[in-house]
């Protein structure tokens, strides 16, 4: 039994239609996103909430990515681009001791970005930890903090490795100005 | 009376199909959305084997009873398989392999045009149900551009409808279930893949993918099958019911009663049932109200024969109500044990299949009558007669044999298989709750 020429006509345009949706979707809402600016200028010096109750203060020239960011109530996270150098903070509402969250952080590295020679020995304050590694051609910093035992907060960086080196000092004193409010 | 059902001839529809440029396309679409979706799965694949495999392994165990249970919702014409897998496969692959770009896209845009703020509260609301209510309804769409003559009632479009959304529930459940697991950054674990289907198997399953997408399918069986109505209608409904489709999703993604009313845990899983039982009463209501219209326009062909031989008035009446046919089984199983079930059950299929070739009759006659020229059946429906008749010699024979049979009646495989997932989703449910609580 054949197909009319009129039936296979409207097949063929309604799969066209069909076609050009996904297209539309697959295609043309990530074309759409590229082609608005994903970048904020945040004000020097002042606290960006990452969650209702964590906050840290951007490091100088930071713009924020928003498309990355996330502020939530009590997990969320916060990306900052300085120069070619993307900087993030991701908050979770998890109850780990500090070794443990730094051990899976370093997993996530790992895991996620395909990290290697994950170094463990980077200088931090107090109640935190602090490292390097390197993930393809970039090199890339981290640090770990806990607040009362209950919430998490991961500070990443990575860029290539001489604007890393250049801008680390802004982002260590970022990382240090992540705070818990009550 | 205005026919719920619309069944067409079926001859030549697999050489058909390849014709069309649709079939085509959904070669493509399968095609391009596998070979995405293996990149997808690749490398939690090649990081966490274990996690990643029992994730693969509990989740197609999930989909039986589900497969099941939709197979079952029109029990008097049965999809055919090829077609049901077709459905589950565009779910799986396809709107899996085009979801995932498309939302992150529109997640992000919602994030520069509004605040990152919103975004997070509530782009997973806005963004999940227009992308995935869109690429599930194209499901929909193809299959009824490949096989129209398979969508013969509303109850048609909800099973494909339904098979689309458990594909894609499914992949996804396994997608988060490996997302968990790098979350987690604990290495290759399976506990938080048992979570995973505690949480998005066990107490969002129920009313979620195959749902919403079951209530879109609805519009559409209605919109093929409802040629009487105007274009403006059909596609008014198709709107309403794809409309309230995104709506159930929105309603479930969205922040609202997030905090479990303040009582944690528990006060969550309560809001999951206040936002979920809801949507899944509502299909099934829709379900069963379509199947009893569709039963009943079945039935009036039966009765049309006017052969007691047949159909039986009581037959006639159980076809029309709900669990009518499983009493008569359970009648036929307490005169002659689980041997009269099976020949009560092959009676009433082989009725089933009479109903659907007298309605294609109805489809293909020129007159008012229903059948073919003067009131005669046509070839097919007169070897469907045939094989009722056969089948009720049988069950008379046994009858006759096995009168001292009796025995409690155990119930359908069906049955079973419904109630034991029923059982352990229960058990695993209370077991978190009660850890909650605890």
């Amino acid at each position: 039994m054949g197909v009319p020429h009129a039936g296979l006509c409207r097949n063929a345009l309604y799969s066209l239609g069909i076609l050009a949706v996904i297209a539309a979707i697959t295609m043309g809402l990530p074309a759409l996103d590229r082609a608005l600016p994903r970048d904020r200028a945040v004000p020097l010096g002042v606290a960006y909430p990452v969650t209702d109750t964590v906050t840290v203060i951007p490091p100088p020239g930071a713009l924020l990515d928003v498309s990355q960011t996330r502020p939530g109530r009590d997990s969320g996270r916060a990306v900052f681009l300085v120069g070619r150098v993307r900087f993030a903070i991701l908050v979770s509402a998890d109850r780990l001791t500090l070794d443990a969250a730094a051990d899976r952080l370093r997993t996530r590295l790992r895991d996620g970005l395909g990290a290697s020679a994950i170094a463990t020995d980077e200088p931090a304050p107090a109640g935190a930890r602090a490292g390097r590694f390197r993930a393809g051609p970039d090199h890339g910093w981290y640090a770990v903090r806990v607040f009362d035992a209950t919430t998490v907060v991961d500070a990443t960086a990575s860029g290539p490795p001489g604007e890393l080196t250049t801008v680390l000092p802004a982002l260590r004193a970022a990382a240090a100005s992540i705070a818990r409010t009550a | 009376m205005t026919a719920p059902v619309r069944p067409r001839l079926l001859a030549g529809d697999l050489r058909r199909a390849v014709r069309l440029p649709v079939f085509w396309l959904l070669v493509g679409a399968l095609s391009i959305g596998a070979v995405r979706l293996a990149a997808m799965v690749a490398p939690a694949l090649a990081r966490y084997p274990v996690a990643t495999v029992t994730a693969i392994v509990l989740f197609a165990l999930y989909t039986v009873p589900f497969v099941v249970f939709i197979v079952n919702l029109d029990h008097l014409e049965r999809e055919p398989p090829v077609l049901l897998a077709t459905a589950f496969a565009w779910g799986a692959v396809v709107v899996t392999a085009t979801a995932v770009p498309g939302n992150l896209a529109a997640d992000s845009l919602v994030a520069k045009l509004v605040s990152p703020r919103f975004a997070a509260a509530w782009g997973p609301a806005l963004v999940g149900p227009i992308v995935e209510e869109i690429l599930k309804f194209l499901g929909l769409a193809v299959i009824v551009l490949l096989a129209t003559a398979q969508i013969n009632s509303v109850v048609d479009g909800m099973v494909y409808g339904a098979m689309i959304g458990l594909g894609y529930q499914v992949v996804e459940n396994v997608s988060y279930a490996a997302n968990a697991v790098q979350t987690a950054g604990a290495g290759d674990r399976v506990d938080l893949v048992f979570s995973t289907f505690i949480v998005r198997g066990v107490l969002a399953g129920p009313w979620s993918h195959t749902v919403f997408t079951a209530l879109a399918g609805a519009g559409v069986g209605y919109a093929v099958v409802r040629v009487d109505r105007s274009r403006a209608v059909r596609a008014g409904v198709v709107a309403l019911c794809l409309g309230g489709a995104w709506l159930c999703h929105f309603a479930w993604n969205s922040p609202l009663l997030a905090d479990g009313f303040g009582f944690g845990t528990p006060g969550q899983i309560v809001a999951l049932l206040v936002k979920g039982g809801p949507v899944l009463a509502l299909a099934l209501v829709l379900a069963h109200l379509a199947r009893r219209r569709e039963a009943g326009y079945y039935a009036s062909l039966l009765e049309a024969l006017g052969d007691s031989r047949v159909v039986t008035p009581t037959e006639l009446r159980a076809i029309c109500s709900l669990g009518g046919q499983a009493a008569l089984r359970r009648a036929a199983y307490a005169r002659a044990g689980a041997a009269g079930e099976r020949a009560a059950r092959h009676l009433y299929e082989c009725q089933a299949r009479l109903a659907v070739e007298l309605s294609r009759g109805v489809a293909g006659a020129s007159g008012p009558s229903g059948f073919a020229d003067g009131d005669r059946l046509t070839p097919a429906a007169t070897v469907r007669v045939r094989e009722v008749l056969s089948a009720r010699h049988a069950l008379a024979a046994l009858d006759v044999a096995t009168p001292g049979s009796r025995r409690p009646f155990a119930g359908s495989t069906v049955m079973w298989l419904i109630g034991g997932w029923v059982a352990v989703v229960g058990a695993l449910g209370l077991g978190l709750m009660l850890r909650a609580l605890t």
